[in-house]
């Protein structure tokens, strides 16, 4: 068992230690230490921990984007097509504002 | 604790228009330029989309072609009013405009994406239900607001908007109705300036058109979109500005952004007391 008073920073052997890395094991000044998700890490294993989840989920992150992205843009061209469809579908007299100069009756 | 402050009254609708009035006046110019960047090719294309589809005999031939084109000018608009958003908001916190790279500018535009499209269902799909309109529509207002470099998932986007969306209801209630109101107000005033041009340009420069001829000519369904997208340009900057407003404040509650705001950048300069300068002076 280590006694942390004991102990000097693996960086700078003038100082003594102040905590030690859980990933590497090594014991750090006040100075070489920062917290991170409630624990206190070496700079160095804070980006190795930074990294490595990154480049686990790179590719399937960029495809699940790259599909949600496709739905969106599917579903915009849907709502355009719709609407496109749907005024080509209207009479003219619609358009035109003729329709409401008709009586009603002889709609029917 | 952060509860309780979640909990406290946020500004009154009234309030945040008035605000949001006086931020917008005081905007840049570039600030604007990036808004109308967007909305006016959007509103230009679909105005011509519109004629075409009530006009054109053959524009089944190419209606899927058109749609694509109007989706991309849709969401082109929606990442310009993202990053009009993000100018407003750092106007709002006094510090420079923060530079999006390339990549970073990439994933605004997916996101914006794949959030925005679902609200050209849902948002009128909520205005016939009426009730939970006021919801959807700030939902959609806050992904547009809150769009940055820092929310470059979707996933995260909304739940940032959600849960500004979920803060200060009233507020959201109040500041929506005064905005639909002001916006049938501008609709109709366009309404009536499109109305009465033909016939100034007749009784002024003798300029004889079917409009002037008969203005009933001008009830048309062409007429009524271009009306619209005059009043879209006018009034959706300043609803951007109002919920770019209320995305500042919610976010504040814990970040204290606003206080930030509050301070002075540099010390005030004080008036130096300088003798010789006074003999110089009465010499």
């Amino acid at each position: 068992m280590h006694n942390l008073a004991q102990q000097r920073c693996f960086n700078h052997a003038a100082r003594e230690a102040a905590a030690r890395c859980p990933e590497c094991k090594r014991f750090f000044c006040r100075e070489c230490i920062t917290e991170h998700e409630d624990r206190v890490l070496c700079a160095a294993c804070l980006k190795t921990l930074a990294i490595a989840p990154f480049t686990k989920q790179h590719v399937f992150a960029g495809l699940a984007r790259f599909a949600q992205c496709a739905v969106g843009i599917l579903i915009a061209w849907f709502f355009f097509f719709l609407i496109g469809e749907s005024l080509s579908r209207l009479p003219d007299s619609f358009h035109e504002g003729a329709l409401w100069k008709v009586p009603w009756t002889e709609h029917q | 604790m952060k509860r309780a402050r979640s909990r406290q009254p946020g500004k009154g609708g009234l309030d945040l228009i008035d605000e949001a009035a006086h931020l917008l006046r005081g905007a840049s110019a570039a600030t604007l330029a990036t808004y109308y960047l967007g909305a006016i090719p959007f509103v230009l294309g679909f105005l011509y989309f519109w004629t075409d589809m009530s006009r054109s005999p053959f524009a089944n031939q190419h209606l899927a072609e058109a749609a694509l084109a109007i989706t991309a000018l849709f969401i082109w608009m929606k990442f310009c009013q993202a990053s009009f958003a993000r100018r407003i908001r750092a106007q709002l916190a006094a510090e420079p405009v923060p530079r999006w790279s390339f990549r970073q500018t990439v994933r605004v535009l997916l996101t914006q994406a794949v959030i925005q499209p679902s609200g050209l269902f849902l948002i009128p799909l909520s205005l016939v239900l009426t009730l939970p309109f006021a919801w959807v529509y700030a939902f959609y207002q806050s992904v547009t607001a809150m769009a940055d470099a820092d929310s470059s998932e979707s996933s995260k986007l909304v739940k940032r908007a959600w849960k500004q969306t979920a803060l200060w209801t009233w507020q959201n209630h109040i500041g929506l109705s005064i905005g639909l109101v002001f916006g049938v107000c501008v609709f109709l005033n366009w309404a009536m300036v499109a109305f009465s041009v033909p016939s100034l340009l007749k009784m002024l420069f003798g300029v004889e058109s079917t409009f002037s001829k008969s203005p009933a000519a001008m009830l048309n369904t062409t007429f009524l979109a271009t009306i619209f997208g005059l009043t879209y340009l006018c009034v959706d900057p300043i609803l951007k500005t109002v919920y770019a407003l209320r995305c500042f404040y919610g976010e504040s509650l814990q970040s204290g952004e606003d206080l930030k705001a509050l301070q002075p950048l540099s010390p005030p300069q004080l008036p130096v007391h300088n003798p010789a300068r006074r003999f110089r002076r009465w010499s």
